[in-house]
């Protein structure tokens, strides 16, 4: 069987799961080093999720308080495979089903309800059934967009399910002049206002002209509701470009109801309020998955207490994660398959999420004859929920041991390796086999690399890459 | 053409011009000898000069004054009593066939006896020929003498300047900071450099009541301030720098540390890396509540212990602690940790010190209001982020992909501070200034005295922007370090007025007087070209 691309040292399915969402999460630090990486005893790493420890739990509604929960990221209908879209919705009904038992008066979403802006129709039926199950409570939600549900022309999921009447959505407002003016929707006297999110963080424009003292003059208490990253708070897995900083938010409200990041966070703000980013609810992603594995995910239960703002966290009931690390490095393929062989065979997986990853480089032998599937078949009989394969940086020293003979030119080397490595594919297209193809990727390669010139803008070296690439697979078609 | 005088005496470098009658020439003028080629020359002092002899003068005056010669003049004034300037030949300038200027240090003398004439704009054409004006670094117009020849734009090429560091001076007042803020104004829309701002009195940054770069029409896109005030005006950044991102050695040269504290630093560094700071305060915060309970600890926290064991004498600690409590203002008051300043051990502004070096990576001009920072907090901001630069770029040049990157530089006001002679060890200001060109980085210093600097610094900033300074000592300092011979010039810097500057760099062929109009000037010629605001959308609309 031909593979995908010679140039693939990395697994695919890495390269599919970074389009899938695009807040991004970094494994997290302590999980980094927590794990010893030199300890040859240790030939893997397996934490355990830490649901084991809950939490104090949230203390019994007090008499005039107001009590309401804080979810984000729920992104119903993430996953691909059909156990994690499962447990993922199960996730978002058990944060639901906790919210009401913990006797919340209402419900904010602070965006992404859903992952997408028109859902697989069955999880936005489960979704629509248990807001029915809250209207029938008499609990209001509260639902703004979010960067993956939200659509430009109001053709969403979230469209759909508040004209339903299954819950309020936030975000109204219009610009009046220059000015962005919000208009605030309200629970028994506390307004709420929601900024909604747009896409890749254009929503920014938004913030530089909101309209704040109107949003200021307000009483509070009063909650707002967004669903953006903050400058300041800016974990290290996100961009500057899409944060906002906190200038541009209004001052002076009780709570700040945060969505987007990935990540759970508190933070006290002198002459603004109390900003919380409850996280996820499940995730989204196979990293949020490993941060998940560290620390349950959940929300937030808050309690308006005569002006003061009192934070609960509640996590999610979800499967435990077991994480398993496994280093290839020196290793033989075989050798590494046994022992991968070993551990499946002798895990207990019962009940449990595994996230296998692999990686380093073998020394000899290449990365599918570990047979990781056969590995992961194992893992499964073996009770496991879902296993979930990352091959991250899995590779082969065989796969990089090129004869290079190094009385020759850079140039000559790198045109070599491309040839060696065109002659062994094969692809539909003819111009991308053989001498052709070889000499394509060279030239095309030549025309990437190009540096921007000292004397150039940004934009005229656009240009100039972008034209080169043209001439290069103009010629190529040309040929055919 | 206007005759304003004509050579009659003189040698290299002092040569003698008698002014025409009706002419007023003043020190810092700049006349011209020709058309093409042109010599042009700079007066650089003024006396008297008449026919009749020094006693005949004297007793012409006294007839005049005690009242005896009434109805006494002199026969043909005009030609008896005159002025003599004293000019020296700054350029020799050339036009060839194909009309490319060659300009030169002049090396002969002007014609004896040519006529004289005051420059124009054209007789500076040359200065910018074959210049990149997406390069160009702006410092302001032509000036001769107090007159300012404003169609004619100083400007210099930007990536040589800059990484070649630029000094600024002049007693208080005399235009400095204006200076800087019409450079940065016209760098805004410029890629080829990302500045750094530190701003002691948060004047760049602009508030309703004084204009600043957030004026600019491209502001939103390329300035970046930070503050730490919660009142800063909206867009601006909170400053805050989470404690990870403060590494022992940006420490150097910012904050006087033993060798013993030193070693103690980078020992608990070793130790828990990017939770080095925050391990200091919390672990002795919990000994501290823990003192009377426990004996064992005997109100040690368990860094003492470890630093004891590894041979680090008893005291140290506390000693090295207490000096990154003060240049942190991070403090610990019963157990609990105190955050006063814009360093925090809590989880925010962990990538602040990322994000401004991303920004100057792609050109954006970034201001950090560092006025209310106490001057250990503002240096070690810009050492930290200093530090950053220096490695990032650093492993660009290794890299081999350091070409396609903008400059850097960062614009230190009271230079003297940080670039100061002192006795330890040198900061990474210190470093910019003697290597950073190799790394594409370099320094705007600012300063009211230049002697302060060490010569060595001195002499590494090869562009000198040379405000009115009317202190002697001063004036020599610069003089001797400049790229120019300006030691005709001293009189004329002293007497410079507000905005008005002498530019020395090795860039340019000759030091060019300049003027810098006021900002508030600049600002409101960019306003009146503004176009107007696109309507704006917002998808959240009512149903
Ligand atoms: N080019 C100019 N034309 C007219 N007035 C000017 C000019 N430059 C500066 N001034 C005036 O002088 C005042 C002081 O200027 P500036 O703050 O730039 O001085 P400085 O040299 O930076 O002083 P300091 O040493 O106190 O920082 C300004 O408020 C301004 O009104
Ligand atoms: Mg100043
Ligand atoms: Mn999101």
């Amino acid at each position: 069987m031909p593979s995908k691309s010679i140039f693939d040292f990395s697994n695919s399915g890495d390269a599919a799961k970074n389009e899938e969402t695009k807040e991004k999460k970094a494994p997290r630090e302590k999980h980094k080093r927590e794990a010893p990486r030199s300890a040859a005893a240790h030939k893997h790493e397996i934490s355990k999720s830490k649901i084991a420890q809950p939490p104090a739990p949230v203390p019994p509604k007090k008499e005039g308080t107001i009590r309401f929960a804080h979810l984000a990221d729920c992104h119903l209908g993430a996953f691909r495979d059909d156990t994690l879209r499962e447990l993922n919705i199960k996730a978002f009904e058990n944060a639901i089903d906790k919210s009401v038992a913990e006797g919340a008066d209402f419900i904010i979403i602070a965006g992404d309800l859903f992952h997408t802006n028109v859902p697989d129709m069955r999880v936005a039926e489960r979704c629509a059934r248990k807001l029915r199950h809250l209207k029938e409570k008499g609990i209001e939600v509260f639902v703004l967009y979010g960067s993956h549900d939200y659509s430009p022309n109001e053709k969403s999921i979230i469209d759909v399910l508040k004209g339903a009447g299954l819950f309020n959505k936030l975000g109204g407002g219009e610009y009046v002049g220059d000015k962005l003016k919000l208009k605030p929707s309200e629970f028994r006297g506390i307004p709420i206002i929601g900024l909604l999110a747009r896409t890749s963080g254009l929503e920014k424009s938004d913030y530089e002209h909101l309209d704040t003292e109107a949003l200021e003059a307000l009483p509070n208490p009063k909650i707002f509701v967004y669903h953006s990253a903050i400058a300041e708070y800016r974990p290290s897995f996100l961009k500057d470009a899409e944060c906002v900083p906190l200038s541009l938010f209004p001052k002076g409200f009780a709570y700040y109801a945060g969505g987007h990041v990935h990540e759970r966070r508190e933070v006290d703000e002198r002459g603004y309020g109390t900003f919380v980013f409850p996280g996820h609810t499940f995730g989204a992603d196979f990293r949020d998955l490993e941060s998940d594995a560290e620390e349950a995910p959940g929300f937030y239960i808050v309690d308006i207490e005569s002006g003061a703002i009192n934070l609960h966290f509640v996590p999610v009931e979800i499967p435990e994660i077991m994480l398993a690390d496994f280093k290839a490095d020196g290793k033989g393929a075989l050798e590494f398959k046994e022992e991968l062989q070993h551990w499946a065979n002798g895990g207990n997986f019962a009940g449990k999420i595994v996230m296998l990853r692999v990686a380093g480089k073998l020394a000899s032998g290449k990365p599918n004859e570990v047979e990781l599937e056969k590995i992961r078949e194992t893992v499964l009989e073996k009770g496991a929920l879902v296993c979930v394969l990352n091959r991250g940086s899995l590779s082969s020293a065989e796969r990089l041991a090129v004869q290079i003979d190094t009385s020759k030119s850079k140039d000559e080397i790198e045109r070599e390796i491309i040839g060696e490595f065109v002659s062994k594919a094969s692809f539909k297209d003819d111009a991308l086999n053989g001498k052709k193809g070889a000499e394509l990727a060279i030239s095309l390669s030549g025309a990437l690399k190009q540096e921007q010139r000292a004397n150039e803008t940004k934009d005229t070296y656009h240009r100039r890459v972008f034209g080169d690439v043209r001439k290069v697979m103009d010629s190529a078609e040309g040929q055919k | 053409m206007e005759i304003c005088g004509q050579i009659v005496s003189g040698e290299h470098g002092e040569i003698f011009i008698r002014q025409k009658s009706g002419e007023t020439l003043e020190i810092g003028e700049m006349l011209a000898v020709g058309e093409n080629p042109i010599s042009i020359m700079m007066v650089y002092d003024l006396t008297y000069g008449s026919q009749l002899s020094q006693g005949n003068l004297e007793l012409a005056s006294g007839m005049h004054i005690e009242g005896m010669g009434a109805g006494l003049s002199f026969m043909e004034e005009n030609l008896q009593n005159y002025v003599i300037a004293k000019v020296k030949a700054v350029a020799y300038v050339k036009k060839n066939v194909n009309g490319k200027y060659e300009a030169s240090i002049p090396k002969s003398l002007p014609q004896f006896f040519s006529k004289v004439r005051k420059v124009t704009s054209a007789d500076f054409e040359f200065l910018s020929d074959g210049k990149n004006a997406e390069h160009s670094l702006y410092l302001g117009c032509l000036r001769s003498g107090s007159s300012r020849l404003k169609d004619m734009e100083i400007t210099i090429d930007g990536p040589d300047a800059l990484t070649h560091h630029i000094l600024i001076t002049a007693t208080t007042g005399r235009g400095k900071s204006n200076l800087v803020k019409a450079m940065l104004w016209k760098l805004l829309d410029k890629e080829y450099c990302g500045i750094l701002v530190l701003d002691p009195h948060d004047e760049y940054f602009g508030n309703s009541a004084a204009p600043g770069m957030r004026d600019h029409p491209k502001a939103k896109e390329n300035v970046v301030y930070y503050s730490p005030s919660a009142s800063a005006p909206k867009g601006s950044i909170t400053l805050r720098i989470n404690t990870k991102s403060v590494k022992p050695w940006h420490f150097n040269g910012v904050v006087n540390i033993t060798d013993a504290q030193s070693q103690a630093m980078h020992l608990i560094y070793q130790r828990y890396r990017d939770d080095w700071i925050r391990k200091m305060f919390e672990e002795s915060a919990e000994a501290a509540s823990l003192a009377f309970s426990d004996e064992r600890t005997g109100g040690k926290s368990g860094i003492e212990a470890y630093l004891e064991s590894r041979g680090v004498m008893e005291g140290t600690f506390a000693a090295l602690k207490r000096k990154i409590s003060v240049a942190l203002d991070i403090f610990e008051e019963g157990g609990k940790i105190i955050e006063k300043g814009v360093f925090t051990t809590k989880e925010t502004g962990i990538g602040a010190a990322d994000d401004i070096l991303a920004a100057l990576e792609s050109g954006k001009k970034v201001i950090i209001d560092t006025s209310r920072l106490s001057s250990y907090a503002e240096i070690l901001v810009g050492s930290i982020i200093a530090n950053k630069v220096f490695e990032k770029y650093a492993e660009y040049k290794s890299a081999g992909t350091l070409d396609g990157k903008p400059v850097v530089s960062i614009v230190l006001e009271e230079a003297p501070r940080v670039l100061g002679a002192s006795d330890g060890e040198i900061n990474v200001f210190g470093r910019i200034a003697r290597e950073g060109r190799k790394f594409k980085i370099g320094l705007i210093g600012i300063t009211q005295l230049a002697s302060l600097i060490p010569r060595e610094v001195l002499a590494n900033m090869n562009t000198k922007i040379i405000l009115g300074n009317e202190m002697e000592a001063e004036r020599r300092a610069i003089i001797e370090s400049a790229a120019q011979d300006l030691s005709t010039e001293s009189k004329m810097i002293a007497s410079l007025e507000k905005g008005e500057a002498l530019v020395s760099s090795i860039f340019t062929k000759f030091a060019i007087p300049i003027y810098t109009p006021l900002f508030n000037d600049i600002v409101k010629e960019t306003k009146a070209a503004e176009s107007k605001q696109p309507v704006r959308k917002y998808v959240g609309s009512d149903d």
